[in-house]
């Protein structure tokens, strides 16, 4: 018996069993089962009261039962449209307009059209794929967007729960129909829905996998040979599609981040999952408002800007405009590493290569139940702190009362580039002080070629990189395979330690990635130009500002524009060096000899100071202070001089001051030196501006032609680079040599933003320590000219993921394989006949039969069958079969 | 049996000359090279001779590793290296690196000035050894050649010190230098990993001694020098340049500006200073209280502490005096000594441990009348304390270490024979390890088990633990991996049978075995099948006894039956020839039910 039923909550409609209804107005459905749903409704199950869910519903109809589900199912399509079957047709005025769709019925279209199979996991009752389409058919208000939505189904199921979300935008934005709010907000309450289920289904599966993982654990197994029995004992429905991702699960790498020079990758290998840098594009910043600290006119009084067709008083004041461009007056917000992609709580280790590409570590290991192990070098921890802190207190110290959200309903309507921003609903504030502190005591340090061992499956290895203090290349490696890790590295010689590149060859796959930003110019020549324009500058008595990072090039430019402006006689002009951290940055410094180039360090022996900045603080050449506004500054502050001060997005920091002072004045110069920023997206809030401009963007990385070198030398065998490098920059598609080549010595995958990319990596070995005492049962044979085989037992202990051989212990061995040996080889019959002869056997019957021979021993009524791979005794006695046996074993070879 | 052979040349039962010689996997390494600061003959170098009677040692020895700047363990380096003849590679840290060439150059200006000895090395010999050192960083791993393998830890003892990790093939061996594991004012303390070496080297200076908290021995100080400045006397503290120096500086420096003492405490000019700058600078070698605060004030920029004029020596009043060497065998801290001795106000407090020999050691020693070589006599009036600050493990210190790391057998050197006998029964009372404690120029001889690395096939192993989780969890059962090894041109990798076979090109060839037994038992055979499965589960409880399609098997054993509804039933017992102590089994025991 059978009611028809309008589930309120989604409003859709169902056939349900009367079993199944309460009260008149509640109704169980089947949760988390994933499909099947069919089955039960057609079968009346009775309802499980524990696990099913109770939806409010109204029976259509007028309560109308069916006793046949067939007959349920005809009037079902009727009542999507109408309440009541009895009549034809009856006003809808009680109805809203949308077309109900059915909740568990298949349309006949839906069916037709193949969707992938979605694997089931455990608690399924009924794995079919039309269960599952059913649920489908929800999501079906366009063909198009079904296909776009269920061709993500099966990635949802295997990396993380809210995958779902991540289509929102795109659909949301394609979709523009006339009753678009109301199919939205169904189509949302539908992937809500799916979201759910899935999540339930995932929740059982990861307790079960955190069972097994606990039993492993305690066993100290955790191999790829576990990852096999888990697929034996799991009670898996095995679909394609599962089978495939439990492979792609042992190896594979996808990329979180969408700028390759502030790269973050996860790379899933032999189980453990590895976090490549974290590293946080800041480009969202450029959107927003410059933050002063003092009351600034000019910004305060830039006119508003409204969406054309917007009214709406909450975009009041979000948006200012200057210029042609538009900026959000808020805080600056961030686009961290997305996590919709993978849980940062299944992260095991997190391996950083320089300091540059960490600033979103408190994104990931803060308040996401991260508990995995970060490595990072000395001088990339304790310079990473200096960027993050300056950061933080950057921002913090110009506080704003508002915080703009409402311009982010309205990005459609925003103009370019706004319009066309990365995610912006992902955009998240900065982090505090407390989230920085926390997030990097965990980190633990290393040293460059230091041996880390990742819980006995995995070795890594940070190697110079050449590209600044401490900066890191990563050598990540099982017993037969080898990953290299790419990522900042320098060929050129500054400050830092040179580039280790032996340690990089021959890798299994070379994932490459944060090569240098300005693929047209030579860093030395920019230096150059740099220190000509800021002497120049000085000579005309105008004053030099330089926004900068507090370390890295920094420290270069302080040592070759100090002989400069000696050179053009500039050299009472004072350097001023203005960050939180500036006494911190010059201090560690001096104190990092070790991971500096030889000649720095040299220095150290005599003892001198490494760099020269030490001395230029002495001279009082150089001054540092925190900020703007600290005691002594005013004092001290004179004019011309050169001021290097962060932040290089110009949206905060000192900066913002110095161009507000100095900007007006043409005999002042602007000199952008960090690549990581557009000079003139991040100028366009000040404009016009009167100040000179020089743009000598330094990135001392790896430009193609060096990049390509390097891939030569190291020869790769499977090169991974983001899919930006295969082609010539936007900015100057004609040079079709800024590229990374093709070789046929290589495999080239590219690779771009969310993509999971699965690494060419197959296991066939593993290693395995023999103890001596099982080394001395070898027995080798030669069965070849240099090929010697020995059959082989032995103990097996693993802890820690270290398989080792060993004897086994006394009294367990009669019943192993010990000494089992294997025979190889033809039987000869003849030679075979002469020796059963020599025994007294000598009633032998042969006959041909199949491959071989058919030996007959009529008196014993025993049976030799003999092949070329393999011969059969059939014998009844005991005694006869053993004589068999020692003369089948003299005409056989063994090993 | 692979062994490890040890031979010390120095430090064996003994302080000083620290130099031991490590054969193992065919390679030799020097550990140290010291030299002894008891004698000014030809024993204060080690006997070099061992290694090569006549020409260079280098084809003799891999690599020489130096643990710390202390003389008596790089002191005979530049000698080695330039008269005897070593061409090959030495390690050591950085901050050893930059402070031994001075160490060496103003021992070699005592020795050669002071002493006038003929036949030392040059300052050119100094720098030409340090041209041969490789500079390492912590937990770096450097490969001196394709096998060997070497890596640092951090020893406490003094700025830069280190204990190396070396590594041959699967042998691996800890030589600790001088190390501290309490972390003290400037330093912090030694650390290491679960390396499990096969053997741990280990210095044993404080081999019977547990220090008292560290707390008490500074107050105890403290006061020692308090009273003094406070009765008019001279404290006269003999230090070695670098150490102790920085820590009793930064003690001194602390209390004189809570006390608000006035009284001039001075540091002998030169090395002190020198040595300053060198902990400013490699500032990250201290521990982690001076490298956070550094930035803000330098631990090592002393304000109350100033330079020393030699004229200060016979200034009136109270003062403090720094000065080296810390054993009063030579130098400024000798010659204060002389001075300020027969005055029953003045003091000195030796901080560190002196060897035999010494002047520093005779005072202890309670001598009260010393005869210099020139026959001159010194009566000891003044109070002399001994204050163990060297920052050496004690007993406690080197059981911690020996716990942290895990060998399979101890060795300790630098140390005195008795005290080493008294260690040796403790750690083998309290770890059942060996432990030896050769003297010098006696080799000694540890065998190893060593482990060889083979490559397996992962189905192998996948096959194995597959057949391992089948069974019901046993913490006893042992697991067992059985295959067969093939080596073919260097390989070699443990394999499946028939991979094995394929791998190396031969056809295997398979005996199997059928016997039938003929059976009494009404009922389907199936029913028999049944019977005959809860017997052989019963008779082979070890064995994982399957049942599928009426048809048993036990590894490769097949048993099945046959036969209509009648009592008499066949039953196939097949098995190959491998299985042939099962099959055989199996057969005799459905014979025995036949009957």
């Amino acid at each position: 018996m059978w009611v028809i039923a309008l589930f309120v909550e989604d409003n859709t409609i169902a056939i349900v069993p009367t079993s199944w209804v309460r009260s008149n107005n509640e109704c169980y459905w089947p949760t988390a089962s994933g499909g099947g749903e069919q089955k039960f409704v057609k079968e009346c199950t009775s309802p499980d009261k524990k696990t099913w869910r109770l939806y409010k519903v109204r029976i259509l109809g007028n309560g109308k039962v069916f006793d046949d589900w067939n007959k349920a199912r005809l009037k079902l399509p009727n009542a999507e449209t109408e309440s009541d079957f009895n009549t034809d047709h009856e006003n809808n005025d009680t109805d809203n307009e949308t077309p109900r769709k059915i909740r568990t019925e298949l349309s006949q279209e839906s069916i037709s059209i193949p969707l992938p199979e979605v694997p089931f996991i455990k608690s399924c009752v009924q794995p079919s794929t039309s269960a599952m389409t059913s649920r489908n058919t929800e999501l079906a208000v366009t063909p198009h967007n079904r296909a776009h939505v269920i061709r993500d189904l099966s990635p949802a199921v295997c990396s993380s729960p809210e995958v779902f979300s991540r289509n929102e935008t795109p659909k949301i934005n394609g979709y523009n129909q006339t009753d678009e709010n109301s199919s939205i907000k169904l189509l949302l309450k539908q992937l809500l829905r799916q979201v759910t289920i899935l999540n339930g289904k995932i929740n059982n599966v990861q307790d079960d996998l955190a069972e097994l993982k606990n039993k492993i654990n305690s066993d100290h197994l955790k191999d790829d040979d576990i990852s096999n029995a888990f697929e034996e004992d799991f009670p898996i429905t095995t679909s394609q599609e599962l089978l495939n991702f439990d492979k792609k699960l042992l190896n594979n790498e996808y990329c979180l981040s969408n700028d390759p020079n502030k790269p973050c990758h996860i790379l899933t290998f032999r189980e453990i999952t590895l976090m490549l840098d974290c590293g946080l594009s800041m480009q969202s910043v450029l959107n927003f408002l410059p933050l002063s600290y003092v009351y600034s006119n000019r910004l305060h009084n830039l006119p508003i800007w409204l969406p054309t067709d917007v009214t709406d008083s909450d975009l009041e004041g979000e948006l200012r405009e200057n210029g042609d461009r538009i900026f959000i007056d808020s805080p600056p917000e961030f686009c961290p590493p997305l996590d919709k992609l993978i849980d940062f709580a299944q992260i095991d280790v997190i391996l950083i290569s320089n300091y540059l590409c960490m600033m979103a570590l408190p994104f990931i290991t803060e308040g996401t139940g991260f508990q995995g192990k970060v490595y990072a070098t000395e001088p990339t921890l304790q310079i990473g702190r200096l960027l993050l802190e300056e950061l933080v207190t950057h921002i913090e110290q110009c506080p704003k009362a508002n915080f703009a959200t409402q311009w982010k309903n309205f990005i459609h309507k925003l103009p370019y580039p706004l319009n066309d921003s990365f995610k912006p609903k992902s955009w998240k504030q900065i982090y505090n002080a407390g989230n920085v502190n926390a997030s990097l005591s965990r980190i633990q340090m290393v040293g460059y070629n230091e041996k880390i061992d990742v819980y006995g499956a995995l070795q890594v290895l940070p190697t110079s990189s050449g590209y600044n203090l401490g900066s890191s290349n990563w050598i990540i490696t099982s017993d037969h395979e080898k990953i290299v890790y790419l990522s900042g590295s320098s060929t050129l010689t500054t400050h830092p330690r040179p580039m280790d590149h032996h340690a990089l060859k021959n890798a299994d796959v070379l994932i490459m990635t944060d090569l240098t930003q300005t693929p047209i110019s030579n860093p030395d020549s920019m230096l150059g130009l740099l220190c000509v324009v800021v002497s120049l500058t000085l000579r005309g008595g105008g004053n030099a500002l330089i926004p900068c990072y507090p370390s890295g090039v920094i420290y270069d430019l302080f040592e070759c524009l100090s002989i400069k402006m000696q050179d053009l006689g500039v050299q009472n002009c004072p350097m001023f060096f203005i960050s939180p951290v500036a006494d911190m940055s010059l201090a560690y410094s001096n104190i990092l000899a070790e991971w500096l180039s030889s000649a720095k360090q040299n220095r150290v022996y005599v003892p001198d100071e490494p760099f020269p900045h030490a001395l230029l603080l002495k001279n009082s050449k150089l001054k540092h202070f925190k900020h703007i506004y600290s005691e002594g500054f005013s004092t001290d502050f004179q004019e011309p001089c050169v001021v290097f001060c962060g932040h290089p997005s110009l949206r905060f920091g000192d900066v913002v001051q110095f161009i507000e002072l100095w900007g007006n004045n043409p005999r002042n110069c602007i000199v952008f030196t960090e690549p990581d920023f557009d000079y003139i997206e991040a100028l366009a809030p000040y404009q016009p501006i009167q100040m000179k401009v020089a743009h000598c963007a330094i990135d001392t990385s790896l430009n193609f032609t060096q990049a390509n070198k390097l891939i030569k030398d190291l020869k790769p065998t499977t090169l991974v680079v983001p899919e930006c490098y295969i082609q010539p920059p936007v900015s100057a598609p004609t040079l079709t040599e800024l590229v990374i080549e093709t070789s046929s010595d290589r495999t080239l995958i590219p690779y771009k933003w969310g993509e999971v990319i699965n690494l060419p990596l197959k296991r066939k070995q593993g290693q395995i320590l023999m103890e001596t005492e099982v080394a001395q049962k070898i027995n080798p044979i030669e069965v070849k000219t240099g090929v010697s085989l020995s059959s082989l037992t032995g103990a097996l202990v693993i802890k820690d993921n270290v398989h080792n051989m060993k004897n086994h212990a006394d009294g367990s061995e009669s019943k192993t394989q010990r000494g089992t040996r294997y025979e190889w080889g033809l039987v000869n019959v003849t030679e075979f006949l002469q020796k059963m002869a020599q025994e007294g056997i000598v009633d032998a019957k042969v006959e041909p039969s199949g491959n071989g021979v058919m030996i007959h021993l009529q008196d014993e009524d025993a049976l030799i069958q003999i092949e070329d791979n393999c011969t059969h005794v059939l014998c009844n006695s005991d005694e006869l079969r053993l004589r068999l046996r020692n003369i089948l074993m003299q005409c056989l070879k063994q090993f | 049996m692979p062994e490890i052979k040890i031979t010390p040349l120095g430090a064996g039962q003994d302080v000083g000359r620290s130099c031991i010689l490590l054969s193992m996997g065919g390679k030799n390494i020097m550990l140290d090279c010291g030299m002894h600061m008891g004698y000014n003959d030809e024993r204060r170098f080690p006997d070099f001779s061992f290694i090569s009677t006549d020409g260079p040692i280098t084809p003799y020895i891999d690599c020489v590793i130096i643990s710390h700047f202390h003389l008596d363990h790089c002191g005979a380096l530049p000698y080695m290296s330039e008269m005897v003849g070593y061409t090959g590679p030495i390690y050591m840290t950085h901050p050893t690196k930059a402070i031994a060439p001075i160490l060496l150059e103003d021992m070699r200006k005592v020795s050669v000035e002071k002493k006038g000895d003929q036949n030392f090395f040059t300052s050119q010999m100094i720098k030409d050894c340090m041209k041969k050192v490789i500079a390492v960083t912590l937990h770096q791993s450097v490969m001196v050649d394709s096998e060997l393998e070497i890596k640092a830890y951090y020893a406490g003892h003094v700025l830069g010190a280190a204990m190396f990790w070396i590594k041959v093939g699967s042998q691996s061996v800890v030589y600790t230098g001088d190390y501290n594991m309490t972390p003290d004012r400037h330093l912090g303390a030694a650390w290491i990993d679960k390396c499990r070496p096969d053997l741990l080297i280990t210095e044993s200076t404080y081999a019977t001694t547990i220090r008292d908290s560290k707390r008490c021995r500074e107050r105890d100080f403290l006061k020692k020098v308090h009273e003094c400045i406070d009765r008019g006397g001279k404290v006269l503290i003999p230090v070695f340049a670098l150490g102790r120096a920085q820590e009793l500086c930064i003690l001194l420096e602390t209390y004189w500006e809570r006390m608000n003492l006035k009284v001039p405490v001075y540091f002998a000019l030169g090395l002190t200073e020198k040595a300053n700058n060198y902990y400013k600078m490699f500032i990250t070698w201290t521990n982690q209280k001076i490298r956070k605060t550094f930035v803000q004030r330098n631990m090592f920029d002393f304000k109350h502490i100033k330079p020393f004029d030699r004229q200060y020596i016979d200034n009136p009043g109270p003062m403090v005096v720094f000065a080296t060497p810390g054993m009063l065998h030579a130098g400024l801290s000798l010659q204060i000594f002389k001075k300020w001795a027969p005055n029953e106000n003045n003091m000195v407090i030796m901080p560190g441990f002196c060897v035999q020999g010494t002047v520093g050691h005779k005072i202890l020693n309670g001598a009260k009348k010393i005869e210099f070589e020139n026959r001159q006599i010194v009566e000891v009036k003044m109070s002399v304390e001994y204050m163990s600050f060297s920052a050496h493990a004690d007993a406690k210190g080197i059981m911690q270490l020996i716990q942290y790391c895990e060998p399979q057998n101890v060795m300790l050197v630098h140390g005195e024979a008795a005290k080493m006998e008294f260690l040796k029964n403790k750690i083998k009372q309290e770890f059942n390890l060996e432990c030896y404690y050769p003297a010098n120029g006696e080799t000694c001889i540890i065998n190893t088990t060593v482990k060889i690395p083979i490559d397996v096939s992962l189905s192998l192993l996948k096959a194995e633990s597959k057949k391992f989780n089948a069974l019901p969890p046993d913490p006893k059962r042992q697991r067992t991996l059985h295959g067969v090894l093939v080596m073919k041109d260097s390989s070699i990798c443990l394999m499946d049978v028939d991979e094995a076979c394929k791998e190396a090109g031969i056809n295997r060839h398979v005996i199997r075995f059928t016997s039938t037994v003929h059976l009494h038992d009404p009922g389907s055979s199936l029913a028999t099948a049944h019977k005959l499965h809860s017997l052989m589960k019963e008779k082979l409880p070890e064995w994982s006894v399957t049942f599928t399609d009426g048809s048993i098997s036990v590894e490769s054993v097949l048993v099945k039956v046959e036969g209509e509804e009648d009592n008499q039933k066949s039953v196939f017992v097949s098995w190959t020839n491998q299985d042939e102590e099962l099959g055989s089994y199996i057969l005799k025991l459905l014979n025995s039910m036949g009957h």
